[in-house]
């Protein structure tokens, strides 16, 4: 026993060596584990979680779930259509299933639900929180505004989760209008009250402000938190988190969280664009096509339309794109009739892409006048260049950059007015600030970007 | 409770909604200029698509089309551009040759050379240019200088000069004044830049470097062969290795060698692994001249895709080679400095074999990290873990020569000790 021991001294060379070299790999891994930045080896986020059986499973389901509840809530209406609740039961699945579709007839069927509500509601009374919703939806900052004042003036003060409600949407106005600290304030309870901030606002707010790891930390609080996560739910904070990191030229963990959607939710037609975007990104372009079309087959959303003309544009395949782009160009013409202010902020792309550049400013002055927050103050910014008015996309981008809002795309739209400028010191920086917040920024690629970029 | 569900999912299909304009929507023209002596080299390039846009029909696949198409773009991009000193007088531009690319998305390319009227400046200029920007409104045509030498301008990277679009179709070109040594300087730094942080070939020198100081015997490290030993044999491995890298680099510069840089790259990952099973057990005790300057050969093809296209004249081109090789020296000679006395002193203590298996170890993972990364074609956690790791060199070889020093130091303790009174 002795001698054993002995063999197995330090003392002895053999051992020594050993242990000398399980040190060195041992200061190694340390080293390495010190060395190593937290993003870049960090484990996925958005560790899986099981939608609640309880929720539409798939696309179709909830599609054909808000077909049910409308139904039913119509033949209700059809006999109690004088009580403004009834109404406000019809407009909540109407809001939900043009969310699902992104469809501008559902968008409107909803507003002419709740506008029979208000015309049947008791002066003070209404479906205020309702349109609220609404209205943060369809971009009307200072309608949803007159709403929550309305109900600040409740006879009957609102219960408390009414108020926080009515706080986080003012946060949301706030934060729309360019006031990021103000949106933050109202996001927090207030003093004296217990509680955290809405993890999603908090992770808006995050992502916009340069701060997305602290932003998709706050996704996965709100994930853990979710005690019945929905299908649909989950998939919507995959695409969230996909979106951030494309946003910062994660090409391969966007791709993920854009499957992880899809594979979630299955059928959802958003999910299904991004994975055709990230397949034309990452050069499968003839697939990326397919699958598109077969999108837009389903679901006719311009967004789509204008990213398949856009990826037949790359592939020089003029008359597929043309026609691609006159289809979405007469649906986003129908929608600037439908709801013209929702749909200034996503008609903007086509017209700069596809048609007329001074359409294309008209419209992203008016976004910006009625949203001055940084996405559309950056697609004005465009239209600004688009329309050889370098020096007024310098400022505005030097007001975004001002104002707190961090992202690759006021940089690249700055570094564009430097270059029509001849300033190319000043746009050789920004250019290095846009790759430092996105390597990707200035890929060619970059160009077939059409959804996640906010 | 309804109320606050809508609430809720309607911000969050708001933000997923919240695509609006944010990005470029269209890809660029590019137009590249390389400066030289007594002209300028300029690469035009047009997505394909875009000038199928401009002109409304497609772009035609290869094939006896696409062959008729660049001889109607070979004239149309000639009847768009146009380049004047600023007296007005115009420059000479010959096409040097037009191709389209064959990529999913294909390109437009054509090199051009630009001459100025007799006694006006190479390096001022007004660049007149309208392909597609013509027609189409919102393409934008990205101007950028590539390399200049004697302006001392030598790096990967392009630098913006300005840009074109819509109704902006003429651009001063004016780098200002430039002269040879600038250039010069700045190849030099290049090449120190280089070397210094491309981690294989410092990492490859270095793994060479471990068994330096020790000798051979019966197929093992044996121990420490003196000074004399140490030195000759590291003035032959790091002399091969030059005179292995400058063959290669100045037959990429001047006489078109080149191969792939997967392959490339790809060997000199091999190098490294190599070198490390040698630094744990000799493979080639005495010739590691001879393996190094055969790497070494290997080295400067990649040195040389990075240096020969810098200098547009023959003059320039070998003044960049010379500056950059010289640039190289220098960061080796100090590697080898520094690293050096910390290796002789390990060398003659007892522990220097678990030093140098851990070395060889580390080495030849990041080798197998690298060739995995180079087949693939795709970064690796390890690869990327172990670049990061060597950008903090210099520390470690403060930490190598703390260690040499404490090592040696208990070394002596030890023998002392175990001396007799």
């Amino acid at each position: 026993m002795a001698a054993a021991l002995s063999a197995l001294s330090l003392r002895a060379p053999g051992v020594r060596r050993l242990a000398l070299l399980a040190l060195a790999t041992a200061l190694l891994l340390v080293l390495a584990h010190w060395l190593a930045p937290d993003g870049d080896l960090r484990l996925g986020r958005g560790h899986a979680r099981a939608p609640t059986r309880g929720a539409p499973l798939t696309y179709d389901e909830a599609v054909a779930r808000t077909d049910g509840l409308i139904t039913g809530a119509k033949a209700l209406a059809a006999v109690r259509g004088d009580e403004w609740l009834v109404q406000e039961k019809l407009a909540s699945p109407q809001i939900e299933r043009a969310r699902l579709t992104g469809d501008f007839g559902d968008y409107a069927a909803a507003q002419a639900t709740l506008d029979r509500a208000f015309a049947v509601a008791a002066k003070g009374s209404g479906p205020h929180m309702s349109q609220v919703a609404l209205d943060l939806t369809l971009h009307r900052l200072r309608h949803a505004e007159l709403m929550l004042d309305a109900v600040d003036h409740y006879a009957v003060r609102p219960e408390a989760e009414v108020r926080a409600d009515s706080r986080a949407a003012r946060g949301d106005i706030a934060f729309y209008r360019g006031d990021y600290a103000g949106a933050l304030r109202l996001y927090e309870p207030p003093p004296g009250s217990a509680g955290d901030a809405d993890p999603f606002r908090l992770a808006v707010y995050l992502s916009k402000t340069g701060q997305v790891d602290k932003a998709l930390d706050a996704f996965d609080r709100m994930q853990r938190q979710m005690r019945f996560p929905t299908a649909q739910g989950l998939a919507n904070l995959d695409l969230q988190r996909g979106a951030l990191e494309l946003q910062r030229g994660a090409w391969d963990k966007a791709t993920a969280d854009f499957a992880r959607a899809d594979r979630i939710f299955p059928g959802y037609w958003l999910a299904q664009a991004h994975r055709a975007q990230m397949l034309a990104l990452t050069g499968k372009r003839g697939e990326a096509i397919a699958q598109f079309e077969a999108v837009a087959g389903r679901n006719a959303s311009p967004e789509v339309m204008d990213a398949l003309a856009s990826l037949y544009r790359a592939q020089g395949d003029y008359p597929n794109s043309r026609l691609w782009s006159d289809r979405a160009g007469a649906i986003w013409e129908t929608r600037l009739k439908q709801i013209p202010e929702a749909a200034w902020g996503h008609a903007i792309e086509h017209y700069l892409a596809f048609g007329d550049p001074a359409r294309a400013l008209d419209l992203a002055q008016r976004d910006y006048a009625a949203r001055p927050y940084g996405l559309p103050a950056i697609a004005l910014g465009w239209a600004y260049i688009a329309n050889n008015r370098p020096a007024d996309a310098l400022a505005l981008m030097d007001k975004v950059t001002a104002s707190g809002w961090v992202s690759a795309d006021q940089h690249i739209v700055a570094a564009q007015a430097h270059a029509l400028l001849g300033q190319s010191d000043a746009a050789e920086a920004e250019q290095q600030k846009a790759l430092a917040i996105n390597p990707h920024g200035l890929d060619r690629d970059a160009a077939l970007i059409w959804f996640g970029h906010s | 409770m309804i109320r606050r569900l809508i609430l809720a999912l309607t911000v969050l299909a708001a933000s997923a909604w919240a695509g609006a304009a944010a990005a470029h929507l269209t890809p660029n023209s590019e137009i590249g200029l390389d400066m030289g002596r007594s002209m300028v080299a300029a690469e035009v390039v047009v997505p394909m698509g875009e000038i199928g846009y401009a002109l409304g029909r497609p772009t035609p696949a290869p094939g006896p089309d696409r062959e008729r198409s660049l001889i109607f773009l070979r004239q149309y991009l000639l009847t768009h551009m146009a380049v004047r000193s600023p007296d007005g007088r115009p420059w000479s531009i010959a096409v040097k040759g037009v191709a389209i690319s064959d990529d999913a998305a294909p390109d437009f390319k054509a090199r051009l050379l630009l001459r100025p009227p007799p006694g006006a400046s190479p390096r001022r200029f007004d660049l007149t240019y309208s392909m597609v920007i013509d027609r189409v409104p919102n393409h934008f045509v990205l101007v950028l200088q590539r390399t200049d030498f004697d302006g001392g301008r030598l790096s990967d990277r392009p630098r913006m000069i300005g840009g074109l679009q819509g109704p902006v179709r003429t651009l001063r070109v004016d780098p200002g004044p430039g002269n040879a040594w600038r250039g010069f300087a700045a190849a030099v730094g290049l090449g120190m830049r280089h070397i210094a942080e491309g981690h294989d070939h410092l990492l490859f020198l270095m793994t060479l470097m471990l068994p330096a100081p020790l000798v051979a015997i019966g197929g093992r490290w044996a121990g420490y062969g003196g000074l004399r030993h140490t030195a000759r044999r590291l003035t032959g491995v790091v002399s091969a290795f030059t005179v292995g890298h400058s063959i290669t680099l100045l037959g990429g510069a001047f006489l078109g060698w080149q191969l792939r840089t997967q392959p490339v790259e790809l060997a000199i990952a091999v190098s490294i692994l190599v070198s490390s099973v040698h630094a744990w057990r000799p493979l080639f005790a005495g010739r590691e001249p001879w393996v190094a300057g055969g790497f070494g050969l290997v080295h400067g093809l990649a040195f040389a895709t990075l240096i020969g296209r810098f200098g547009l004249e023959p003059l320039q081109k070998a003044q960049s080679i010379l500056g950059f090789n010289v640039g190289i020296e220098l960061v080796q000679l100090a590697v080898v400095a520094a690293v050096i006395p910390a290796l002789i002193l390990l060398a003659q203590t007892r522990d220097y074999p678990t030093w140098r298996t851990a070395g060889a170890l580390f080495t030849g993972v990041a080798a197998v990290a690298w060739i995995v990364e180079r087949v693939g074609g795709a970064e690796n956690a390890v690869g990327r873990l172990i670049d990061q790791g060597l950008t903090y060199s210099p520390w470690l070889l403060v930490l190598l020569t703390l260690a040499a020093v404490l090592t040696t130091l208990a070394e002596r303790r030890r023998k002392a000790a175990a001396a007799p009174s």
